[in-house]
């Protein structure tokens, strides 16, 4: 609690000189705030190149728009911002028609690489499993996959996701019932491929 | 009756297992759930699949960023990135638009989105049907003096009050082609006092002309005998107004055309009008005329793009 304080305290400095132009500052603020920009962005949209690219837009803007920032969680605000780019991306997508989500699910990333003790089949299933849950994620309506990113791969607080996704914590609510329900569905079409302590028929 | 309380209760208690989960439902709704829970399997077969889901959501791991996304001097300037300084005035208003296009905004947009249209047809009527009003005046009065010499159907208007040979001398004067001369401009002031008062500046009320009253149905007489027709002289519009608005001042100046008279006094009303406006502003109604409408396109604008984002979301 006490370091989270300080972290906030921190922020606000930061956030101040960035306003007064000091790119120093705000970069410390990048570096602090990348790892969940990047994984939240790779949630989004499916693709480890595509996320890369949203999470550098992100940061170019939040620079330019930083002037106007009026205080309150920066945290929530650049996710805010990282969302918006990652809309922009859609959109920019379907109008050119060159990456539909199938195509960057296949690029997809999966779980990290296998450790010490784990067999390579075990890593084997991990892989799919984290294969499945992506594309699972990416066929959620984006305010859906957003509520659920943000409340169960990144762990914020129902506040916290209100305050990102811009709406109430009643919405914040039903949408995650409902993309949690939903993505259920779409993992239990798949049980052959989940490992059997996953399997959601038993 | 039983089986149907039961799937009620059923579809309520799948509304809330998500939070039942999370551990943030308290209560009578925790009450419910743990309740329903114990009795009902297919209930429970949902909850287990849920949060078997989210709990291989929690075990996704936090990937690291595959690099600095610091962002660079150079790369600030090569990508014309301005100073925060310099940008953020644009931010309360950027976001704000942003913040108003968003699709949850649909439910309060639409019903402020037709209460705007509602209030500019109020409005609107007002200001055309309301005392003193009427669309064809106030177009008139918008622009008055132009027509006076430009627009033949305002030459076709003023027609309506006249009688004989005076015609052909107000089809010319309604010619673009052909400049107003003081005689024509006293027919007009004899025998059109309706149309001509919509042509009444109060800031130029007459001075070459103020002597001239109650003498107007003397020269209309000549010229409807076509005979006493002055040489066309080219003369600036505002004498033209000017003697037309003695005209709307004085009724009793075309007394001998019953008709026009009335004309003139259910024109008063334009005449007040007219005064504001030639005396160099709009009326206020005329403000919030564009006001309303402005924040009406606006509304309209952003509840379609709003619903539009809604859509391809639910597609």
């Amino acid at each position: 609690m006490q370091s989270n304080h300080i972290e906030t305290i921190e922020d606000q400095d930061l956030v101040l000189r960035s306003q007064e132009g000091d790119l120093d500052a705000f970069n410390l603020l990048v570096e602090r705030y990348q790892r969940l920009a990047y994984n939240v962005a790779l949630r989004m949209v499916g693709d480890g190149a595509t996320a890369e690219d949203v999470t550098q837009d992100a940061f170019v803007s939040a620079y330019r728009a930083i002037g106007g920032f009026r205080g309150g969680s920066f945290k929530a605000w650049l996710l805010r911002i990282v969302t918006n780019s990652c809309r922009d991306r859609f959109r920019a997508a379907r109008r050119a028609r060159t990456l539909s989500l199938d195509e960057m699910l296949l690029n997809s990333p999966t779980f990290s690489p296998v450790n010490g003790s784990e067999s390579p089949e075990e890593y084997a299933l991990r892989r799919e499993l984290g294969r499945v849950l992506s594309e699972g994620l990416t066929r959620l309506p984006e305010e859906q996959r957003l509520v659920v990113t943000l409340s169960d791969v990144q762990g914020l607080s129902y506040e916290e996701i209100a305050e990102v996704a811009c709406c109430s914590l009643g919405t914040v609510k039903s949408r995650l019932n409902r993309g949690r329900a939903r993505l259920r569905d779409f993992m239990m079409q798949r049980q052959e491929l989940l490992p059997t302590q996953y399997r959601l028929d038993k | 009756m039983w089986g149907r309380r039961e799937k009620a209760e059923c579809r309520k208690v799948r509304g809330l297992l998500s939070e039942y989960m999370d551990g943030t439902l308290a209560g009578a709704g925790l009450d419910l759930v743990r309740g329903h829970l114990e009795r009902c399997d297919a209930c429970r077969h949902e909850y287990e699949g849920l949060r078997t889901t989210v709990d291989m959501l929690r075990r996704m791991p936090v990937v690291a960023a595959p690099r600095s996304f610091a962002l660079s001097p150079e790369q600030v300037k090569a990508g014309g990135i301005l100073s925060p300084r310099g940008v953020g005035w644009l931010r309360p208003l950027t976001g704000t638009v942003a913040a108003l296009v968003e699709p949850q905004n649909v439910g309060w947009l639409r019903p402020a989105t037709a209460l705007a249209v509602v209030a500019l047809i109020a409005v609107l009527a007002v200001d055309f049907v309301g005392p003193g009003g009427g669309m064809e005046e106030g177009l008139q009065v918008a622009d008055g003096q132009t027509r006076l010499t430009a627009t033949p159907t305002v030459g076709a208007d003023w027609m309506q009050g006249v009688k004989g040979d005076g015609m052909d001398l107000l089809s010319e004067t309604a010619s673009p082609a052909v400049p107003p001369v003081p005689g024509n401009e006293t027919l007009f002031g004899g025998g059109m006092e309706g149309g001509m008062e919509l042509f009444t500046p109060a800031s130029s009320l007459p001075t070459p002309l103020a002597g001239y009253t109650g003498n107007g149905s003397e020269l209309i007489g000549e010229e409807r005998d076509g005979e006493g027709m002055p040489t066309p002289i080219p003369t600036p519009s505002p004498t033209v107004t000017e003697i037309a608005s003695e005209g709307g001042e004085e009724p009793g100046v075309g007394r001998g055309m019953e008709s026009t008279t009335e004309e003139a006094g259910a024109n008063g009303g334009a005449v007040a009008e007219l005064d504001s406006v030639g005396g160099g502003g709009w009326p206020v109604v005329r403000w919030v005329e564009i006001g309303v409408g402005v924040l009406a396109v606006l509304l309209l604008a952003a509840t379609g793009y709003a619903m539009l984002r809604r859509q391809e979301e639910e597609a």
